[in-house]
């Protein structure tokens, strides 16, 4: 059983490559729960980072934005003072009221300012400073209105002593240090928090640059495992190909030495057949034939003197025609002798014609002569024999036409009857006569059709390829003066 | 004592040799030449049409051609001897064809022998009137 043991390691094949996947498979599903949730954690980690990098900055933002109003207020507080005090020297000097505008607008702002600036110093360490200041700030506006009012009321003598104590003068130095001593501070405060805010959108920019670079890592890794995967994938699906493949062509081979020993059997079983119908044709009936004449000689001989040997021999020779008879119908079981000896187109109208007569059926012929070997002529006769035999049985039809020709490099044979037709798809295998000729005529490079419908009749159509026939050898002819003269010597 | 000359066409040894023998015994039969195949006999009739026998038999499978062929090749040859045919395969279709192609009578092989004998008596003792050739000549 050499195909038995080609066939065997394929199965263990096939496990290897899928133990061999199987890894990839397992390892892919069981991770899947870890990738996604490091993925996700990733994901968190960059919008953790970014968020507290906003928040950050955005706190120190919102600071030095108060701190930045304070440091507003600090200097409004002084320029306000120093117009004031700029606009009463004016107004000692010219005596014109319309210098008195900047001491209204500080009159004005003053209160809300300093408000505002001992709200942003509420419990701090800066709050006694800003305190002193606020209350200086009060008493020199004081001051100034004081001046302005002896001066307009024109008691010259007291402004003039008002203005050339220091006391303004100190009161002023007093506010401006205090206003210059928060404006450094919150200076300082502002580029404390400057650097917060750039340590922080530092702190977040590599913090993203890192993440990126991980996630990147990671998908460098997934693509090349998927790739991987799939190349297995694609050398999987490569061998199953190559194993169709394979099956494909065995299959094939193992048909083609079907058909190759269906065609042997065939040709050994014919071959077997024609060797024994030649031998009793030959021999035996040679014989029976020889017997016969010995017989009628000696019932010539005999037939007048004694009657009762006569009918012996008369019996003898009935039992020789049996004899015959019996060969004979073994002959032509065995090999149609019409076939072998007049060649296919007598042997086929000889065939037709008795079945014309044997069923009352009409036949039409239509036979040319086309070259094909023994074996192809005896499988058309066979398969006309076999045609009409399911005609006769099965058909119930009127008229039937047998046609052989040549046509395209095929000889074609067709056995069309009018009868009632069948369902070719619905024939089970009792056809084991039809199939068996379709081996037959496949065996000989040839193709075999059945065409029927019910209520269509029934068409067969074989086809065979053209084959010359290698020549005889010519026969050794006896030459008629011999053996004439030697049979009548 | 006129004899009836009968050219055989024959391929079984056997049978010939007793075919001779018997048609010599009982039927006043001249056997003056025998072959095996169909070229031979065709060969043996051309050579001179009408001078050589007055009777042909002609079995219908030989070695090589068929006897079939040699009564078409009788006919168109023209050859006025008459012809018969002995043969295993006297089918009603074999008969027709043969009677078609210029043969006399069909004899069977094994049942017909004795119509054979008698045939060939019958002729051998009305040689010289039924020999219209043998007579002109």
């Amino acid at each position: 059983m050499p195909h038995q043991r080609v066939l065997q390691p394929q199965p263990v094949e096939r496990l290897a490559v899928l133990r061999h996947l199987d890894p990839w498979l397992e390892g892919a599903s069981r991770k899947r729960g870890l990738a996604v949730g490091f993925a996700a954690l990733a994901a968190a980690a960059v919008m953790g980072v970014s968020e507290a990098a906003f928040w950050g900055a955005d706190e120190a933002l919102n600071q030095s934005q108060a701190r930045h109003q304070a440091r507003n207020d600090g200097l409004r507080l002084r320029e306000l003072l120093t117009d004031a005090e700029t606009a009463q020297r004016g107004y000692l000097l010219t005596g014109r009221d319309d210098y008195l505008a900047p001491i209204k607008l500080a009159e004005q702002e003053l209160p809300a300012v300093l408000s505002q600036l001992r709200g942003q110093y509420v419990s701090s360490e800066w709050e006694a400073l800003v305190a002193d200041a606020s209350r200086r700030a009060s008493e020199k506006l004081s001051e100034i209105q004081l001046v302005v009012k002896l001066y307009r009321d024109g008691q010259d003598t007291a402004w003039h002593g008002l203005v050339e104590s220091d006391i303004g003068r100190e009161k002023m130095q007093a506010v401006r240090d205090a206003v210059a001593q928060l404006d450094q501070h919150e200076l300082t405060q502002i580029a404390t928090e400057r650097d917060a805010v750039v340590r922080s959108l530092n702190y977040g920019r590599i913090g993203v640059h890192g993440l990126t670079l991980i996630s990147l890592f990671g998908l460098a890794i997934f693509l090349r495992r998927n790739e991987a995967l799939h190349m297995a994938r694609r050398e999987h699906a490569t061998e199953l190909a190559q194993e169709r493949d394979r099956l494909d062509r065995e299959v094939a081979r193992r048909t083609a030495e079907l058909t190759e020993l269906a065609r042997h059997l065939q040709t050994v079983r014919e071959d077997e057949r024609a060797h024994l119908a030649r031998e009793l044709h030959d021999e035996l009936g040679a014989l029976l034939t020889a017997a016969k004449l010995d017989v009628a000689r000696i019932r010539r001989m005999t037939r007048n003197n004694a009657p009762e040997i006569d009918d012996r021999l008369k019996h003898m020779s009935e039992l020789l025609d049996q004899g015959i008879a019996l060969k004979r119908r073994i002959i032509e079981d065995l090999r149609p002798s019409a076939l072998s000896n007049l060649g296919l187109i007598p042997a086929l109208e000889i065939l037709t014609q008795e079945f014309a007569q044997r069923s009352g059926l009409q036949l039409s012929l239509e036979l040319m002569e086309a070259p094909t070997d023994e074996a192809g002529r005896l499988a058309m006769y066979r398969l006309v024999q076999e045609a009409l035999t399911n005609v006769m049985r099965h058909a119930k039809a009127k008229q039937v036409r047998v046609s052989l020709a040549e046509a395209d490099g095929w000889i074609q044979l067709h056995i069309r009857d009018d009868g009632q037709g069948f369902n070719p798809e619905a024939v089970g295998s009792g056809h084991h006569g039809l199939l068996g000729m379709r081996y037959r005529i496949e065996s000989l490079g040839g193709t075999l059709q059945l065409l029927s419908a019910p209520g269509r009749g029934t068409l067969v159509l074989a086809r065979l390829p053209l084959r010359e026939e290698p020549q005889p050898e010519p026969a050794p002819v006896t030459a008629p003066g011999e053996l004439g003269g030697s049979s009548l010597s | 004592m006129p004899a009836l000359k009968a050219f055989i066409v024959e391929d079984s040894p056997v049978i010939l040799e007793n075919l001779i023998a018997t048609l010599e015994e009982l039927a006043q039969v001249e056997v003056v030449g025998s072959v095996a195949d169909e070229a031979g006999a065709v060969r043996w009739m051309s050579r001179d049409p009408d001078a050589n026998a007055d009777l042909f038999i002609v079995d219908v499978f030989l070695r090589s051609g068929t006897g079939l062929g040699v009564l078409q090749a009788a006919q168109q040859l023209g050859i006025r001897a008459r012809r018969v045919v002995l043969t295993n395969y006297a089918t009603e279709e074999m008969r027709r064809r043969c009677a078609s192609l210029g043969a006399e009578r069909v004899f069977d092989k094994s049942r017909e022998l004795d119509d054979l004998i008698s045939y060939c008596a019958e002729l051998a003792e009305h040689a010289p009137s039924t020999r219209p050739a043998a007579a002109a000549s």
